[in-house]
């Protein structure tokens, strides 16, 4: 440390003296934290607990025709095992078919818009969205078609990773159009709050790791000429095939 | 991080972080207040802290901001000098008010640097990431600092 420095940290020594600090409470801390977070995620103060109450009567009023729609209308078929996260759940205007966190602050979903009939996906169109959680109340900051639904359609998986570069949050499902049709799945980076399109990979199974994408098809039928694997390689931005067999 | 993480830091570094939050408010009482409220913040946004910089540093910069909106807030006459001293007093803490004075006519960056390297003393690099500067930045902000202060620091009788 230099005379400068002392002679500075003396004079600021005077300005704002250590003192004996007033015992911290750490208590004030949590009460001023949990006032401001989501009713799910705080235990209330007993005075709010019959506030509480009674939204919770509301929204079971509410909610329970919705579930009970969804269910006849199998909404959740993707994920039929799990419930919908509210941040997936509340900002986005659609049924949520599959989801996963995409970053610390930010969820990915995959979900339906509008549709009816009996399988609830005639004239249906299949999205997603970025839902970012950073800062409540969560919002969607991205969001854009993927194409149109129909009877048979199903979320396979969803997951959150780094395959392409290993050096950026992305996104990647896959969508099964039927059976018969097959599967297709896409790859998006997660690039601040917008979603980036990376690849899409027609196919039956795809196994992603990093820098690689494996497409195999269940028989020769079902790919473009009649290989049974493809290997996918990224470089330069994007995939490349470059094996078949 | 967890909960338990900030609690750690909140208890162990306490008089330090009301120190400088005393520094940017003004007054003991506001920056009791803020402290409380950059944890409190830091606690409803530990979600969005992706591993950049250290955890205290992150919440650092929590502390600092709320500290800053207290400021705003409620104005505070802290570092300016202070008319209302009584005449004896007012004559025996000259060479303090002459600090108050240089220290408070320093730009902001400059002198939220000076407290986070003397109160709080944290590296530059903590300091770049409080700051949300280079570090360079912050070698050369303190250096500006030092240059405004040092004629009058070898002035001031102590």
């Amino acid at each position: 440390m230099t005379t400068d420095d002392l002679a500075l940290r003396n004079a600021l020594d005077t300005l704002v003296p250590l003192r004996d600090a007033a015992a911290p409470d750490w208590s004030a801390v949590l009460r001023r934290a949990l006032d401001d977070l989501p009713a799910t995620a705080v235990r209330r103060a007993p005075r709010r607990r019959l506030v509480l109450a009674a939204t919770l009567a509301l929204a079971a009023v509410v909610v329970a025709p919705v579930l009970a729609v969804g269910a006849t209308h199998n909404w959740w078929q993707a994920r039929s095992g799990g419930t919908v996260p509210e941040p997936v759940f509340v900002p986005v205007r659609g049924r949520p078919a599959g989801w996963v966190k995409a970053t610390a602050g930010s969820w990915f979903v995959v979900y339906v818009k509008g549709g009816q009939g009996a399988c609830g996906y005639t004239g249906a169109s299949w999205r997603i969205a970025l839902v970012e959680t950073a800062t409540l109340p969560a919002r969607v900051v991205d969001d854009r078609a993927i194409g149109g639904a129909m009877c048979g359609n199903r979320v396979a998986w969803v997951r959150s990773g780094r395959f392409s570069d290993g050096k950026h949050d992305e996104v990647a499902f896959q969508l099964w159009q039927t059976p018969s049709l097959g599967a297709t799945t896409y790859v998006y980076r997660v690039d601040g709050n917008r979603l980036t399109k990376l690849a899409t990979f027609p196919g039956d199974t795809v196994t992603l790791k990093l820098g690689t994408a494996v497409v195999t098809y269940e028989n020769p039928g079902r790919s473009p000429h009649g290989e049974r694997e493809d290997t996918y390689r990224f470089a330069n931005g994007s995939y490349r095939l470059v094996s078949k067999r | 991080m967890t909960i338990d993480d900030l609690e750690e830091l909140y208890r162990t570094r306490y008089a330090v972080f009301l120190r400088v939050a005393e520094a940017i408010a003004g007054s003991r009482d506001v920056a009791a207040e803020a402290v409380n409220e950059g944890f409190a913040g830091a606690i409803r946004a530990r979600g969005a802290f992706r591993g950049a910089g250290t955890i205290e540093s992150w919440v650092w910069s929590c502390v600092v901001n709320a500290a800053r909106s207290a400021r705003r807030r409620e104005p505070a006459p802290s570092l300016e000098h202070d008319e209302a001293h009584e005449p004896a007093a007012a004559v025996a803490n000259w060479a303090d008010d002459q600090i108050r004075s240089l220290v408070a006519r320093l730009p902001e960056r400059q002198r939220l640097a000076l407290f986070l390297r003397y109160y709080a003393d944290l590296e530059y690099r903590e300091i770049a990431d409080v700051l949300g500067v280079e570090r360079g930045t912050v070698s050369a902000t303190l250096h500006k600092a030092h240059a405004a202060l040092r004629p009058h620091l070898q002035e001031v009788p102590r």
